[in-house]
């Protein structure tokens, strides 16, 4: 079997990750911030190490400021729900995922804000000229931005972008999805306001396990209230980080996973990840680009940098039977469709049919692209 | 001796995770308690240090971050605590 579905989720994890939620399982147990008892101990420290680590991996120097939800789509929810205003407008990238566009639909109908959505040029950047248009004639309060596309694997430029919206002072939330964990990052340096991520795709941690990082100054409401083991006599809920954001039970058995897989990607490093990524990506390019009546969609290779994330098409053949094909005859999982991303297929000419997505892994081998090359390549022979 | 104990009380226990690590860096003899319900009604963890250590505790706390400043009690024996007036408090 080769798993090149791992923008959607990656697999197999390092094996330090299964063995650190087995230790709490097994060893610890207890609910962290709750008791005094010394397993409650342990299980806080689990947590706080986990805040610790990504902090050091994003380039966030107080770690009270990274706030865990159970995936990206909750943080930006709450970031979303929690900030936005009747009459704000809001700017958004053409390549943005449902977890940021279903949310904002619905505060446009509930809340009366307005979402315009940059055209990209085939890079998968804005288009300078619009871009620089609307940010003389309209009034923006946020932008919310895409960081790295899971349908085309091209990368948003945020040290172009983000100075440029940060002097109309438009409060930039960035979507990490694709991108925390697969290569270096300065979430501070760069000067966002708000950082989301999610634990279980190139963090490399297990699902259930995400959050985002909230610039000192910012206070989104939050989404639920509750226990947070701090203030217990009070009925009001404490405003300090990351309490005022985090009631119940957190998901402490995840967050022991993903402090260990945190402490893999450092000790790997991001840097040496993205470029092991970026070289199987390559070689999917070109193997890719020789095969007759396949396309590929998304920046060409001229562009630069870019994920482990590659979709494409065969003529007259449907990306599920695509999909099928590779598994039944090749024993290669992909997925086909439109990713929850409509706008971003809109964006690139592939909906409503969608594309099959190729999403390399760091476990993945070379040996295993030249295999899906050739897959594809007698796919396609067969389909002309 | 229980009247040389000093306890250090934070607001969260993120809080109290970032003092452990920094004073355990310092190699301060700490010790992880529940919070005396004599004090707080909270459900979570305080620092005991030797009084003699509690300047450089508070030194190191105050260095690393702003929002370290933990409420400060002298133990004065089993179940019974006396806040530190601010001029014992180094």
């Amino acid at each position: 079997m080769i798993y090149l579905d791992n923008a959607a989720t990656s697999f197999p994890k390092p094996p330090e990750v299964t063995a650190a939620m087995r230790h709490y399982a097994d060893k610890i147990g207890a609910s962290p911030g709750r008791a005094g008892h010394r397993p409650a101990a342990a299980a806080s420290r689990l947590v706080f190490q986990a805040r610790e680590r990504l902090a050091a991996l994003f380039g966030i120097a107080d770690s009270s400021r990274i706030i865990f939800t159970k995936n990206v789509t909750e943080a930006l929810n709450l970031v979303l729900f929690g900030l936005l205003e009747a009459g704000d407008r809001v700017l958004v990238t053409g390549l943005e995922h449902n977890a940021v566009m279903r949310p904002l639909r619905r505060l446009e109908k509930s809340r009366g804000i307005t979402v315009d959505i940059l055209p990209m040029t085939t890079a998968g950047q804005p288009d300078p000229a619009v871009l620089e248009n609307w940010l003389t004639s309209r009034r923006y309060a946020f932008a919310v931005l895409n960081h790295g596309s899971n349908v085309t694997g091209s990368l948003l430029d945020l040290a172009a972008i983000v100075p440029r919206l940060r002097r109309e002072r438009i409060t930039v939330v960035v979507d990490g999805a694709q991108t925390a964990g697969a290569l270096p990052l300065e979430v501070e340096k760069i000067g966002l306001d708000v950082f989301c991520f999610t634990g279980h795709k190139s963090l490399l941690g297990p699902q259930g396990t995400g959050g985002f990082y909230l610039r000192p100054g910012l206070q989104p409401r939050p989404l639920i209230y509750g226990g947070t083991g701090s203030r217990s006599e009070a009925e009001e809920q404490p405003e300090f980080l990351p309490d005022y954001y985090e009631s119940g039970t957190p998901n402490t058995i995840g967050l022991a996973g993903l402090a260990a897989a945190a402490a893999f990607i450092e000790r790997e490093s991001p840097a040496a990840i993205h470029q092991r990524e970026l070289h199987l990506v390559r070689r999917l390019e070109e193997g890719l680009a020789a095969i007759p009546g396949l396309t590929v969609h998304g920046p060409p290779p001229a562009a630069g940098d870019r994920l482990p994330v590659l979709s494409c098409t065969i003529a007259n053949l449907s990306p599920s039977e695509i999909g099928l094909q590779l598994e039944r005859r090749h024993g290669i999982l992909v997925r086909v469709g439109l990713h929850c991303a409509p706008r971003a297929h809109r964006t690139i000419g592939t909906f409503p049919t969608g594309t099959v997505r190729l999403a390399p892994g760091y476990f993945n081998t070379m040996a295993e692209m030249e295999t899906v090359v050739a897959a594809l390549a007698d796919i396609a022979a067969a389909a002309g | 001796m229980e009247n040389d104990l000093v306890l250090l009380l934070f607001d969260s226990i993120h809080q109290v995770m970032q003092a452990e690590q920094l004073l355990e860096r310092r190699g301060l003899a700490i010790d992880l308690v529940p919070v005396p319900k004599e004090i707080s009604s909270d459900c979570g963890l305080g620092i005991t240090l030797p009084a003699a250590q509690l300047a450089a505790a508070r030194a190191a706390l105050e260095a690393a971050a702003a929002t370290l400043r933990p409420r400060l009690y002298r133990r004065l024996g089993r179940g019974r605590y006396q806040p530190l007036a601010d001029r014992e408090t180094g």
